[in-house]
């Protein structure tokens, strides 16, 4: 138990693509997605190596975590603070994969 | 794998949605608000938006699930649904409310009265949706075919009652000819015409140099040739002419004068003998309307002391 919260507890977490790309990213930023919040906070294996698995392509969980970086670093922005827009950000080659993926992982 | 639930929050709370193939979630589902900012949209808007933006460089979908299709349809024009359809025959099952949804943009007074209930609607609202706007087309041509012969009629009424200027209209006054010039030429043409019939092509009296004077018979008489084009002009008959050639003066070298448009004013050098003279044959051939304002030259007769 006192592992398993020693591990919840820790800062960073690995999500992997389909393709083999590993990407390392804060418990908060990975937790802004549904999908991911659900899948660490439970007691299965992933939880426990605080790895998640998902189905997609590399440039696909790339962009995934760059938006769920842009969603934790504005989500308590002030009313006056200039926020860009992520929509710019997104490829038209991707937009079909993309919506596929955060519609899978709840974004 | 796709989920069965999709979660977005409402005003700080967590709401839960199923979302099935059967139900079709709006656009604005797939915003959510946070307790700090509101409308803060989801990824899946976004990726929405950017599909939206460049939908004529879509010919399909690929393995998108049906209820991530719809929206997208649902915001497609006539000729993106036509070639999603075209390169994707399983999505005409899903394109039936899109194109009945095209018929209520484009043509809402065509089926207005289906909305009402007054008609029943049509069986399949792809081939009706190509018909209203074959109808369109058709009213919009004939609309252009009319527009364009009012504006041809009033063009032509306008050049009617243009004012259009044609031939100048030439002044005979006292203050003398509108255009002196071209009846200088005229009346030039005319002499030298008159003068060719008259004493032949090459001579003339008056550009020749003088030769010794031959009398001619005084019966012969002279008849200027017709011109032609000058219809309106009636040359006088001359009764009886009795030409004399001119003489060349005395010790001075036969020098004809230099081509004149003009007939030449009566120059020294051919002096005209004043005993044999009597009556200039030219005059009676060519008649100024006002002898007052002629410009012939008026012959100094010398006389013999």
């Amino acid at each position: 138990m006192a592992n398993i919260q020693d591990k919840s507890e820790s800062e960073w977490v690995r999500v992997l693509s389909e393709d083999g790309w590993t990407f390392i990213v804060p418990r908060k930023v990975a937790v802004a997605s549904g999908t991911l919040k659900n899948t660490l906070s439970t007691g299965f294996a992933e939880a426990e190596a605080a790895t998640c698995h998902v189905p997609h392509r590399g440039a696909i969980v790339e962009k995934v975590m760059e938006y769920l970086s842009y969603k934790t670093l504005y989500e308590s922005a002030g009313p006056k603070e200039d926020i860009p827009e992520f929509s710019e950000r997104i490829q038209p080659e991707l937009a079909l994969e993309l919506l596929m993926a955060a519609d899978y992982l709840e974004t | 794998m796709l989920p069965q639930e999709l979660v977005f929050t409402v005003d700080g709370e967590q709401a839960q949605s199923t979302a099935t193939t059967s139900r079709i979630l709006p656009l604005a589902h797939y915003c959510h608000r946070s307790e700090s900012r509101l409308t803060k949209p989801a990824l899946a808007y976004q990726a929405l938006s950017a599909i939206l933006t460049h939908i004529d460089s879509f010919t399909g979908f690929g393995s998108l699930p049906h209820h991530l299709v719809e929206p997208i349809l649902q915001q497609c024009s006539a000729e993106a649904l036509e070639r999603f359809e075209e390169n994707t025959p399983a999505l005409a099952s899903l394109t039936q409310d899109c194109w009945r949804n095209l018929c209520e943009r484009q043509f809402t007074q065509d089926v207005a009265s289906i909305l009402a209930g007054d008609r029943s609607p049509p069986d399949d609202w792809r081939s009706y949706y190509f018909t209203l706007q074959a109808r369109q087309q058709q009213r919009f041509e004939e609309l252009g075919s009319k527009i364009r012969g009012q504006r041809q009629e009033a063009e032509d009424r306008k050049k009617e009652r243009q004012i259009v200027y044609t031939d100048p209209v030439i002044r005979r006054g006292r203050g003398g000819v509108g255009r002196p010039s071209t009846l200088i030429e005229k009346t030039r043409k005319e002499s030298m015409k008159i003068q060719r019939s008259v004493y032949g092509s090459s001579r003339s009296p008056f550009l020749t140099p003088a030769k010794p004077a031959r009398p001619r018979p005084e019966t012969r008489p002279v008849k200027p040739p017709p011109i032609a084009g000058m219809g309106m002009m009636s040359m006088p008959r001359p009764a009886k002419i009795a030409r004399t050639e001119p003489t060349p003066p005395s010790g001075s070298s036969a020098s004809p004068p230099p081509p004149q448009s003009s007939p030449p004013p009566f120059s020294p050098a051919l002096s005209l003998s004043p005993t044999k003279i009597k009556r200039d044959p030219m005059s009676s051939l060519f008649m100024p309307k006002h002898k007052a304002h002629s410009q012939r030259p008026v012959p100094v007769a010398v006389k013999k002391s």
